[in-house]
Formats: C-alpha cells, structure tokens, sequence
C-alpha cells in the first residue's frame, strides 16, 4: 500500500499529472511505493498552484519529518521562487535568494525536519511539468524535435493553442504518436516510452531522494 | 483574561512560550509533548493559591503512600510534588519553576525548593499579581511529601473548573449542581444535551444527602419515566459534564482535558458553538486539548457558519522540547482541513 495521508512525509504538487510522473519515474528507479519499512512521502495533489501556494506555509509549520513542494516556475522563475519564499518567510523559515539548481533543501521548523523545494523544469528555466518531461524524450526518437515544429506550425495556421501552453502542446502531440496514441504521462513512464536517465530525470530522482531517502 | 504565558522549568517543560492566547484556546501535539501539563500551568496561575499545587498531583496520582497520623487516621492525599519540576528527578533544594501569565492583569507563580535544615526540604511559593500576593511554605515529610490542603467547598469568586477525561464523581457533581440550579446556566446545560438529543425537556439531580450517590436524571419528550443520565451514552455525559462546568464557571477559567471526549464528528462543530458561545457569555477563558483531527477540522466548520466565534479561538501545538508552540490562524486551519494537511 502506498504510503497514507497521515504519514509525516509529504509531498506537495499542483496536480495529479505531477503525481504520477513522480510516483512513476520514481518506480523506474526502483523505490519501493509499497514498502511499509521506507521513508516514502504522502503525495498531496493541491489542485492548482493557487491553492499549492496556501498550502505551502501551513504544511511547512505542520508536524511534518520531510516536506517536498513540487510547483511550475511557469512564466517567471523568479516571481514564483519569490512566491514561496515569502510563505516560507511567513512561519519563519529563510530560503535562499534562489534556488539551488539541483533542487534546494533546507531545514524545517521542527527539530531535525527537512523541506525541499523543486520548480519545474529544471530550478532555473521558466516553465512547467510538461517542459521537465519534454526532457525525458528519448534523444534518439525520430519525432521528438519534430513535435515541436508542428505544434508552431499548427499555430501558424491558426490552432487556437496559446505560445505559453506550448511545451503541453508539444508533448500531447507527441504522445499522439506513440504506439499506443495518448497515454497519460505517469502511464507513458510505464510504458518506457519516456526515459528515465535524461540528466533532468537524474538531477529530480537525487533531489527527492536527499530529501526523503537519506536519513 | 490571560493573553500570553510564559512557564519554566514547569513539569516536561524547561522553557515554553505561549502566545497569543485566546478566550477559546486548543492545545494539540504528541503523547507526552506537555499538553495536560499546560493546563496544569494555567491553573496554578489562574487559582493563585497554594492549595492549587496540589491538584495536578492528585488528578494524576503522584501521591505518596502515606502512614498513619497520631490519632491512627490516613491522610486524604499526601502529594510528591517533584513531579511538578523539570526533570523527574528527586526534589533537591535550589530547584525551582515559574509560570507567568500577562493580560489585563499579571500573574505570576513562583516555586522554589529549598533547605531549612540539614534534614528538611521546604517549599516557597509565591502568587503574584497586580492585586493580590500570596506567599507560603510547605514543608516536606521525610518520604519527600507534602500534605494536600483538604478539599472544602469552593469559596465565592470566579471558580477555576477543571474536567478531566474520567467521569465526574458525586461531590463534583453536587457542587456543580448547586451552581448551577435555577439560575440562566441551567438552560444553557439543557440546550448543550439537546446537541445530542433533542427530545431532552429538564434534568435534575437526585437522592443527593439521601444517597450515597446522586445522579443526574432527565426528563424526555414522550416518555413518562425519567431517564438516567448515563443512560444515554458517554457523549452526553460528557457534554453535561462540559455545559456545567461552563455554567458553573463565570468570570473564571475552564480547563478540559480531551475535549472530544466520547463525541462523534458530526456533532463537534455544534460542541464548540457551545463552548465558545457559553466562554463568552459568562466570560470565561478556557484551556483544552485533543488528540482529535474531526475536533481540529470543526473548527474550520466554525469559522465558516459563525465567524465572529472563531474569532475568539487560538489553536496551538506543542513540538517536545520546542521553546514556542505553533500557532495556526482559522484560515490556515481552513486551508489544512481543505488540503488534508496535519496540524496536530
């Protein structure tokens, strides 16, 4: 059974899409869901960065052991690194001026309790979960670039898909394309049809283990 | 009222600020973080007397055994009170503890332990506040014992009720009663066991100086025969036991230890619309503690249906060997109850 509500591991993300990317890239790195006897965290899907962002402070000042927050940078890294560390500022804990590009860990309120903090992509592009896993494309697919031209393409003739949404345009398309056309992200990773060792993949999978792994 | 609390070297606590306190204030936190022990403090501030030392040694039995006095009798209680001290250790002299309360009025306890002889251990304590000062001595038995100061009926004054989690014993019973009986409280005690059970007309207690045990009996719609009490399950013995002491407690403080006690969900909203409607009412600031997340959540229940109520709330977790408690605002504590997010 995966670990429950109660647990006093937690993992905050803004939806369920980020929910299952992780629970399955993490199990192609073969951590253990099920196993009673690990450090696994409860993953919280908030239901959109807004409610996310409320959320943050009251979790941080909870009882909590390990605290993950998982959110987009979206359009600004910089806005929404400062977002959080106001609401971090707020129950009294200081982050970093900027993010640590491996993902940042810092202490938490209670004694011996650790926070960590991932922006989507990659802690320092803007962007969102569709970016980070636009990086798990195989290098090698014969469409993964090509998707990209065709989603601007399609715009040009006139699809009504906006510029900022296009890393989702883009691997929806190229999701479109697979064997099995339009698996959702977490199933995709089961698939294998993402990889699971691009330096993104690498660079997360250590973040979430430092955080909830290492003792 | 008091508004912040400061208490040193206090039972499992060597230093803990509690701030801001409320009318209504919940305490949450692990087994043994010092939930009960904060409800402790505030008694010993809010009684102000030496007799109040004692109580927190009875209720939770650190007593001495105890042999006979000269005319052959057994002593009600002789209390230890090193357990009042930080540390569990034996009493030496040179230990102390503190507890400060600001508000209105400043209060302040002060406990030292110290030597009168080379055999004797003595304790000084000193209630402080802007009106009144008291000071005493309590001298230790050789077994490290102090006698506790017999339990008369309460004097005249604002009454400091505390409800523990065990069920309410007789005497308790009868000088709630007489506190309560004929006066606006006692329809403020029939609206609380209508939360449960709405057929519920008039209580009263009975057989008390006939029996040995007088007992609270109800009246309910419909039904010719009176009803006991505990006949109608826990939860409504303990909102009795909560809606009397309320009652019986104007203008002094009420301490209630697990809350919830016995109660389901879906009545914990309308429990608390009860305390802190009755805590204003006959201004009175009390001190509890749950282990309960439908207790947390309720709140949030509160905030939303009757928000000046929540307004008069403080919710406050203690994190073992933490210097402050947390304290959550009624939004955040919307936000957790929304999100699933632990508090306690």
């Amino acid at each position: 059974m995966p670990p429950a509500s109660s647990s006093l591991h937690r993992l905050l993300v803004e939806g369920p899409d980020d929910q299952h990317t992780i629970i399955h890239l993490l199990l192609r790195h073969g951590f253990d869901w099920d196993d009673p006897t690990a450090v696994r965290p409860y993953i919280q899907a908030s239901g959109g960065v807004d409610r996310l962002l409320e959320e943050v402070p009251v979790t941080l000042k909870g009882p909590y052991e390990r605290v993950g927050v998982v959110v987009d940078s979206d359009l600004d890294l910089t806005d929404r690194w400062a977002q959080l560390r106001h609401g971090a500022a707020r129950v009294g804990i200081a982050l970093p001026v900027s993010p640590e590009p491996g993902g940042t860990i810092v202490d938490g309120l209670r004694p011996g309790s650790k926070i960590g903090f991932w922006l989507m992509p990659d802690n320092s592009s803007p962007g969102m979960l569709e970016n980070f896993l636009r990086l798990l494309i195989p290098p090698d697919d014969p469409c993964g670039p090509y998707a990209g031209e065709a989603v601007t393409e399609a715009r040009r003739r006139g699809a009504p898909c906006k510029e900022k949404d296009h890393a989702k345009s883009v691997l929806y398309s190229w999701l479109a394309w697979q064997e099995e056309p339009g698996l959702p992200f977490g199933t995709a990773l089961k698939a294998r049809i993402f990889t699971h060792d691009s330096e993104a993949a690498l660079l997360f999978v250590g973040w979430f283990r430092r955080l909830f792994a290492d003792p | 009222m008091i508004t912040d609390m400061t208490i040193s070297n206090f039972r499992c606590f060597s230093e803990l600020y509690v701030e801001p306190l409320a009318r209504v204030n919940l305490f949450v936190g692990m087994n043994n973080a010092g939930k009960t022990s904060i409800l402790d403090a505030a008694e010993l501030l809010a009684v102000g007397k030496v007799e109040a030392l004692a109580r927190s040694a009875i209720r939770r039995g650190e007593l001495i055994l105890a042999s006979r006095d000269e005319r052959g009798e057994l002593p009600e209680h002789v209390v230890d009170p090193s357990y009042l001290f930080h540390g569990r250790e034996e009493l030496r002299a040179g230990k102390s503890f503190s507890i400060e309360g600001r508000g209105l009025e400043h209060q302040w306890v002060h406990c030292k332990a110290e030597r009168a002889s080379s055999e004797t251990l003595i304790m000084t304590l000193r209630f402080e506040s802007h009106s009144s000062e008291e000071a005493g001595r309590l001298t230790l038995s050789p077994a490290g014992g102090v006698l506790a100061p017999p339990r008369g009926r309460p004097k005249p004054g604002p009454r400091v009720n505390f409800l523990g989690t065990e069920a309410l014993d007789s005497d308790r019973l009868s000088q709630l009663w007489d506190a309560v009986v004929l006066t606006p409280g006692e329809e403020g005690v029939t609206a609380a066991l209508r939360l449960i059970e709405p057929r519920i007309e008039r209580f009263a207690l009975v057989g008390e100086g006939r029996s040995a045990s007088p007992r609270i009996v109800l009246k309910l719609e419909g039904l010719e025969r009176r009803i006991p009490l505990g006949n109608l399950g826990g939860g409504l013995r303990h909102l009795f036991a909560l809606a009397l002491n309320l009652s019986s407690a104007a203008g002094g403080v009420l301490l209630v230890d697990e809350i919830d006690t016995g109660l389901h969900y879906t009545v914990m909203a309308d429990m608390w619309r009860l305390i802190i409607e009755s805590a204003r009412r006959f201004d009175i600031q009390v001190f509890t503690t749950t282990h309960s997340l439908d207790c947390v959540r309720a709140l949030a229940e509160v905030r939303e249906k009757y928000p000046s109520l929540a307004a008069e709330v403080a919710l406050h977790r203690i994190d073992k060997d933490a210097p402050r408690t947390v304290v959550y605002t009624m939004d955040e504590i919307a936000v957790a109850a929304r999100g699933s997010i632990e508090v306690r």
